[in-house]
């Protein structure tokens, strides 16, 4: 059997275009936040950094945000695992996180996205509510010519003593299918800290 | 243990420096050991070729300085002037060049760095950073991934990475460019340049396959000449040539070609492998998106009269619409909102009472403070929206001290409902539809006008244009306007179901959908990529850094004039003495500035989180607007 570091090393250099460089083969880097998580970054997805609004601190949410490879003039696919303390400025429970990120699934048959899978329904030795949905914005400013924009999403939402851990994919309907399973590489690797 | 600046820094800082550093001591001069390397350090960051231009470093170095209110900058403000403002400036942009690389790429990327490396206040310039994108490069390559240079340097559109197809046609006789020449471009020349190529190379692989046979190999080869074209279409967001790609590609199947286009090589493969997400994307958006506002062939609509209309618009073939006349769109303004004896009155101030946004709104009109000094007067007006504003829905100007919504709106909303502007002004139950059709945008742009009243107050309007007193503008105040209008978005929606979502425009309901499922910072992380506030909206760390720099002459006039005024009293003019107080207060008024706006940031991000979390606490609100959204007729309607 594939040791788990190799198969993610494996399935990241499969699924991103520059995982294996010639600088020696990808590696997986993993990323610790603080005493709450660890997982494995892909290769080819880059960190965001924003310096503006509330930090992490004053947000009492911590965790990471990986863009993807895209180049498009849409959003970028995007990779996030992050973990909500209880007194968040968020959603302080994950119920109220899990409702406000679910959608209606359209009667008529219309397309929606696949949702993750897991034994047990658990994902690092937790229990985890898995589900999808489907966001909704624009792509310009207060404008007439403005276009609806849709976002596929995939969750993993998984409580914690105090406070929850969410890990989330997001990605325009065509590439959904494409990242997903680097989601599922990425949600496998999630080693949660805080019991 | 506390130690006097100016016997250490200088020393710590080397002599070059501690020539610099002559400003007469203050009390305030006073840092720690632990202050003091903080500024060696973060000096020693920003100064190449020894400075590392580390962005992990500059976001330590930035959070020291803004720690405590700023503590530290005001500390230094007096003694060591042009340090401070350097030292905080050029952090500051290494922050906003790491942030823009991180989160955006493609053109999204060349949008937002042309805005600052462009620019002729280029703070990244000054460390050897810009203004050719290529000057980044290795930069780029020392702090971040190799992939995220490969990135980079393609999302520039560098000469190297657009591989042999787009150099050879650009070195071609249309273009002419050399490696040199093409370097000297703006970003969105370079992709100006290969969309024009990109559309010339489509006619003629349309004419091609018109002669093709029909090879499946042949077919295949086309789809992936035209996939390689689609790469430099979509940035420009070409529709109209996309869609004659894809016409063609559908028209070739089964046939194949008689004239083989040029397969691309292995290069621009690779190009297009990085961009490949970019067309599928585009399409997707087409494909979820439908047709704009406008586009919904508004035309043709029967007259119908009353709420009726409002409610359930339908067509007919003849009715083209009436647009509004300017004694009509005055007097629509006026039903709508004025302040009479302290009082906003109309019918936004009904529609606006009641939720927690448009209180404050009405509490800024009716505020005393602000009356007397006349940042509050109420200046609806409907106009058309020319030029930059061709589209735009509603605007602030703080120049002119105008609020104004496009006089399109009400053209495509009557035409929409098979009204005429006299029946809409007639009609009470059409009015009051029509306010809560535009009081989301009122609230918006009302938040900016609140804006420059605040700043006004704070003594942080230091920028002149035509006469008018204003601040500098940055991203986090439209990030406010769009918290708040999406607020009461969420909060009308609350209190009025489906009924209100009914009455109002798509885009206000995807703005409150955004709020309400990731919060100020989904707004902020949105709104950022618009093509407006990606060219022309700096960050906060952006505009600090613009701003903190070119307040360096000043700083470098408090310094000789403090000397001269210590070292030779005798010689200070009542003009020097009149430039020192000056300078003075303009490095005054920009650090306060920086304070001051980071805070409300904040201070509004909070407050906006808060609001979510008591309108919508179990999360019903967004229901009831994504269900909305996903009905047939809840998409862009």
């Amino acid at each position: 059997m594939m040791p788990k570091a190799a198969f993610f090393t494996a399935l990241f250099c499969a699924l991103t275009p520059f995982a294996c460089s010639s600088e020696g083969g990808p590696g997986v880097k993993v990323h610790r936040e603080k005493d709450y998580f660890e997982i494995a970054l892909p290769s080819g997805w880059t960190p965001q950094e924003e310096y503006t609004g509330l930090s992490s601190d004053e947000k009492k949410i911590y965790g990471i945000t990986l863009r993807g490879p895209s180049a498009g003039a849409g959003p970028a696919a995007k990779l996030e695992a992050y973990y909500y303390a209880h007194d968040n400025v968020m959603d302080k429970t994950s119920a109220k996180f899990i409702r406000v990120h679910s959608s209606p699934v359209p009667k008529s048959g219309a397309a929606f996205p696949r949702a993750l899978k897991a034994e047990g329904d658990k994902v690092g030795g937790l229990p985890a509510k898995l589900f999808s949905s489907v966001s909704s914005g624009r792509n310009t400013a207060h404008s007439l010519d403005a276009k609806r924009t849709e976002l596929w999403e995939s969750f993993a939402v998984i409580p914690a003593k105090r406070g929850y851990y969410v890990l989330r994919y997001s990605a325009a309907p065509d590439k959904y299918e494409a990242g997903f399973p680097l989601f599922e590489a990425f949600v496998s690797s999630f080693k949660p800290l805080l019991k | 243990m506390k130690l006097k600046i100016k016997a250490v820094l200088p020393a710590m800082l080397g002599a070059a420096l501690a020539a610099l550093l002559l400003a007469p001591m203050s009390p305030a001069g006073v840092l720690t050991e632990p202050e003091s390397q903080i500024v060696v350090d973060c000096r020693k960051n920003i100064t190449p070729p020894a400075g590392e231009l580390s962005p992990v470093k500059a976001a330590q170095c930035v959070d020291k300085f803004n720690a405590n209110g700023g503590a530290l900058m005001e500390k230094l403000k007096t003694d060591f002037p042009v340090l401070v403002v350097e030292v905080v400036a050029r952090n500051n942009a290494l922050l906003d060049l790491q942030s823009m690389i991180t989160k955006y790429d493609g053109i999204n990327l060349a949008k937002s760095l042309s805005r600052v490396i462009e620019n002729p206040d280029c703070v990244p310039c000054k460390m050897g950073l810009g203004p050719a994108p290529e000057k980044l490069s290795p930069w780029v390559q020392s702090h971040f991934s190799s992939d995220l240079y490969g990135w980079y340097n393609w999302s520039v559109r560098s000469w190297s990475a657009i591989g042999n197809m787009r150099a050879g046609a650009m070195s071609g006789p249309d273009y002419k460019y050399t490696p040199e020449s093409w370097g000297a471009l703006t970003l969105l020349k370079r992709y100006d340049n290969l969309h024009d190529w990109a559309k010339k190379e489509t006619d003629r692989l349309a004419a091609s396959a018109a002669l093709a046979g029909g090879e499946k190999s042949a077919a295949t080869d086309f789809k992936a000449s035209a996939d390689n074209l689609k790469i430099d279409l979509e940035p420009l967001n070409d529709r109209a040539t996309i869609k004659k790609l894809d016409d063609m590609l559908k028209d070739l199947s089964g046939k194949a070609s008689a004239l083989k286009p040029v397969k691309p090589s292995a290069a621009d493969q690779k190009a297009g492998e990085m961009t490949a997400s970019a067309s599928n994307l585009a399409a997707s958006m087409a494909a979820g998106g439908g047709k704009g506002y406008l586009d919904h062939g508004f035309d043709n609509a029967p007259v119908v009269a009353g709420a009726a209309a409002a409610a359930a618009p339908s067509k007919t073939k003849d009715f083209k619409g009436v647009p509004i006349t300017k004694g009509q769109a005055a007097q629509l303004a006026s039903r709508l909102a004025s302040v009479k004896d302290g009082k906003m009155q109309g019918l936004l101030a009904s529609e606006l009472k009641g939720t927690k946004a448009g209180d404050e709104i009405i509490a800024f009109y009716e505020n005393p403070k602000y009356a007397k000094s006349g940042t509050n007067k109420m200046s609806l007006g409907f106009t058309k929206g020319k030029d930059e504003l061709k589209g735009a829905i509603g605007w602030w100007s703080g120049s002119a001290q105008e609020l104004r919504i496009n006089s399109d709106v009400v053209n495509a909303y009557t035409r929409e409902r098979g009204i005429t502007p006299a029946q809409l002004l007639k009609d009470p139950q059409l009015l009051k539809d029509f306010t809560t059709y535009v009081a989301p945008v009122f609230v918006h742009e009302s938040t900016h006008q609140r804006q420059g009243a605040w700043i006004a107050e704070n003594g942080l309007d230091y920028n002149t244009y035509k006469g008018k007193k204003s601040a500098p503008y940055q991203m986090e105040m439209e990030t406010e306007a769009f918290g708040m209008d999406a607020a009461f978005v969420a909060e009308k929606t609350q209190k009025g179901g489906a009924g209100y979502l009914n009455k109002i425009a798509w885009w206000d309901r995807a703005d409150a959908e955004r709020y309400l499922e990731d919060g100020v910072e989904g707004i902020r992380t949105e709104k950022h990529t618009y093509d407006y506030y990606a060219k022309h909206t700096d960050s906060i760390p952006g505009a600090a850094s613009k701003e903190l720099q070119a307040a360096t002459y000043s700083a470098r006039r408090v310094v000789y004039l403090e000397n001269k005024l210590k070292t030779t009293p005798g010689e200070m003019t009542a003009k020097d003495r009149a430039e020192l107080k000056k300078c003075k207060e303009e490095l005054d008024t920009r650090f306060s500035w920086y304070r001051q706006v980071l805070k409300k940031s904040k201070d509004d991000e909070l407050k906006l989180q808060d609001w979510r979390g008591q309108m919508d606490p179990d999360g019903d609100v967004l229901s009831a607007i994504k269900i909305y959204s996903l009905a047939p007729s809840g998409g862009e309607k």
